[in-house]
């Protein structure tokens, strides 16, 4: 494995969505890479753009009203954005698997969980049904379904919701794939059974050597998992950084603003810091910086609302779009 | 109507069973709440914490047990005393998307149940106006509708309906869980802020324990419908002693990358078992690791542990002798 290009990178990608208000700029010339083995952690709140980005990455916008109108995925040398739709479906679910919220809707009611991925294995592997049911009943174990042999003939409904989303890591992993994208893998569950998720996911994860690109808003789950991390904010990545330097020195005002509005489970800080206001529209965002009307740095100044801030270069693996990430470099030492 | 000795706390829930059917939603939990104080009522999904909350304001009738606000019986109130404690205990929605009237104005959503109150015209515009700054929304917006809103103002909006007619006790069913992580810091900070000012009990359901150990005084953790654990903020967080309780924290992810793997998890195994058929003696000893004989026999008692807190598990030891594994 090389492991000095990325495996995937994303070069400026722009995904619009025409709605009757207006052209929506879900993705705004977003750029990263993720790297073999390692796991991105892709962050932000509703509507930064995060899971437009996947989408488009899986070539699973829909054309209409979405649009991808610019922009490069580069998978192992070739760009997916220029594949058949054929091609494509060659790559979806045996190069790069997908993990999804909901296990209630990603699976289908009417077959059998062990029919699914036995499925999935036998449209992009060549095995005989025999070899792909032996091991769709082995995967199943490996994620921790009790009594596999069984549960293989049971419908999606009988299981639990926290044994659904580890047979949808089993189906994801089923075909070692090379890139695994999770999107809120533990979102809908509960704390307990979210843990026994991420620890399935972690082992999933080391099992088959792939990369990962995880996207939630929990910070918690990035700090637990993540190598990497990319911070989005109103369709554009506005911070990038390894994930220690991101908890401990952000350079991005809305970084710090996140971190400091996190209530804590060690300790009862005596108040939260929120960021004031609400995210942009993405039909009309702000000038300048998408942020810069509820950014505590920028102080209202001309730059902020004139001109877009390039993401540049900070540090070693350390990029951050703000126009005065330098005057962030007191905040060491965050969150308090 | 009953008059309340001075050291009754605002609300005292006694034995209260909710059975659906078969289902034993909630099976004998009792707890007291005082004025300014924030109790928060965790667990995971299907443990009975909303089902709790809706017995409280009377939306679902007790099988069994009792909920007395303000000295007035809740599950025997009838006619105008349960027109009185409805108006005094109110309840917060999670989802601000659907609890709120797609077709009515922020002014007609804020000004029903002052209308229902009885409340003249003059004196319900000045009241509209005043909820909204309560909550912190410009009163000038109060002839729009909810889709102009952004989800946190939405929240602010159900908050403020909550305080139409000026409460004593909230009832509030996860009601950040839905808000993205900055505007959530808003809206709690926003409920100390009203608490602060207007003396509001808080019931606080959430499963979300980063929240709760921020904003409770007091915390009851719930499984299967009981209550397994109960105490003060400090209790509960720094030394829990039930089983379930120490697994629930462990859970939580540490948003600090620097304690990575340093934190022993604690990862049950196994599901919530059907709370139409709750496993025999204590209902948690199928997912836990200290369960022994007697777990199966005999029910442990919900009793005071050394550290003050309340406890059901025959192995919750006294405080010192354990901390969270």
């Amino acid at each position: 494995m090389d492991r000095h290009t990325p495996l995937l990178s994303v070069e400026d990608l722009v995904t619009e969505f025409r709605t009757p208000d207006g052209i929506v700029h879900a993705v705004d010339r977003v750029s990263y890479s993720v790297w073999p083995g390692e796991t991105l952690a892709v962050v932000g709140e509703s509507g930064s753009g995060k899971s437009v980005t996947a989408m488009s990455i899986l070539g699973l916008v829909q054309q209409p009203p979405g649009r991808i109108v610019g922009g490069r995925v580069v998978f192992e040398g070739r760009d997916l954005l220029q594949m058949s739709p054929r091609e494509m479906r060659g790559v979806r679910g045996k190069s790069i698997a997908m993990i999804f919220q909901d296990p209630m809707t990603s699976m289908n009611p009417v077959f059998t969980v062990g029919f699914q991925i036995t499925e999935a294995m036998l449209a992009h592997g060549n095995m005989t049904k025999r070899e792909a049911q032996d091991r769709t009943i082995a995967m199943l174990s490996t994620v921790g379904v009790p009594d596999a042999a069984m549960r293989f003939h049971q419908y999606p409904h009988q299981y639990s919701g926290g044994m659904r989303q580890r047979a949808l890591i089993a189906m994801a992993i089923a075909n070692r794939p090379r890139l695994l994208i999770a999107d809120e893998p533990t979102t809908a569950l509960d704390v307990t059974i979210q843990a026994q998720v991420f620890e399935t996911l972690r082992m999933a994860q080391a099992e088959t050597e792939a990369a990962m690109i995880l996207i939630t808003h929990d910070l918690g789950l990035v700090a637990e998992l993540a190598d990497r991390v990319v911070v989005m904010y109103g369709g554009r990545v506005v911070e990038t950084a390894d994930v220690r330097v991101l908890f401990h020195a952000p350079r991005h005002p809305y970084t710090v603003g996140l971190l400091k509005s996190l209530p804590r489970i060690d300790g009862r800080a005596e108040r939260l810091s929120p960021i004031p206001g609400a995210p942009p529209s993405l039909i009309h965002l702000p000038s300048g910086c998408p942020f810069h009307p509820r950014c505590a740095l920028s102080n209202d100044r001309a730059l902020c609302r004139s001109e877009r801030p390039p993401l540049r270069e900070l540090g070693p693996n350390h990029r951050s779009a703000c126009h005065f990430a330098e005057e962030l470099v007191d905040a060491r030492g965050l969150p308090a | 109507m009953s008059t309340i000795p001075t050291d009754e706390p605002l609300l005292r829930v006694d034995g209260l069973v909710k059975h659906f059917a078969a289902v034993r939603a909630v099976d004998g939990v009792s707890f007291t709440l005082r004025a300014s104080e924030t109790l928060g009522l965790v667990g995971e999904s299907g443990c009975g914490k909303s089902t709790t909350g809706r017995c409280i304001i009377g939306l679902e009738r007790p099988t069994a047990g009792s909920v007395v606000f303000d000295g007035h019986v809740v599950s025997t109130a009838t006619g105008r005393e349960l027109r009185a404690i409805r108006r005094d205990v109110q309840y917060v929605f999670q989802d601000p998307f659907s609890s709120l009237n797609p077709l009515m104005t922020i002014h007609a959503t804020l000004e029903e149940p002052l209308l229902l109150a009885g409340v003249a015209r003059a004196d319900r515009r000045v009241r509209v106006a005043e909820l909204m700054k309560l909550v912190g929304l410009a009163p000038e917006h109060a002839n729009r509708f909810p889709h102009e809103f952004s989800g946190g103002q939405r929240q602010r909006i159900g908050i403020a309906r909550a305080l139409a007619l000026s409460p004593k006790l909230l009832i509030l069913d996860e009601p950040v869980s839905a808000l993205d992580v900055s505007i959530q810091a808003q809206v709690i900070n926003l409920l100390e802020d009203l608490q602060d000012r207007l003396g509001l009990a808080y019931l606080f359901v959430a499963h979300d324990l980063s929240v709760v150990s921020h904003i409770c005084h007091r915390v009851a953790v719930m499984y299967l419908g009981r209550i397994v654990e109960i105490g003060s903020r400090d209790e509960i967080f720094d030394n829990p002693t039930h089983p379930y309780t120490q697994a629930l924290l462990s859970a939580v992810p540490i948003d600090d990358p620097d304690k990575r793997g340093q934190q022993s998890r604690i990862v049950l195994t196994g599901d919530l078992p059907n709370p139409a058929n709750p496993p025999s003696g204590c209902r948690f000893r199928t997912r836990c690791w200290k369960a022994a004989e007697i777990c199966s026999n005999t029910e442990p008692p919900l009793e005071r542990k050394a550290g003050g807190q309340l406890a059901a598990c025959h192995f919750a030891p006294p405080l010192a002798a354990e901390t969270v594994a």
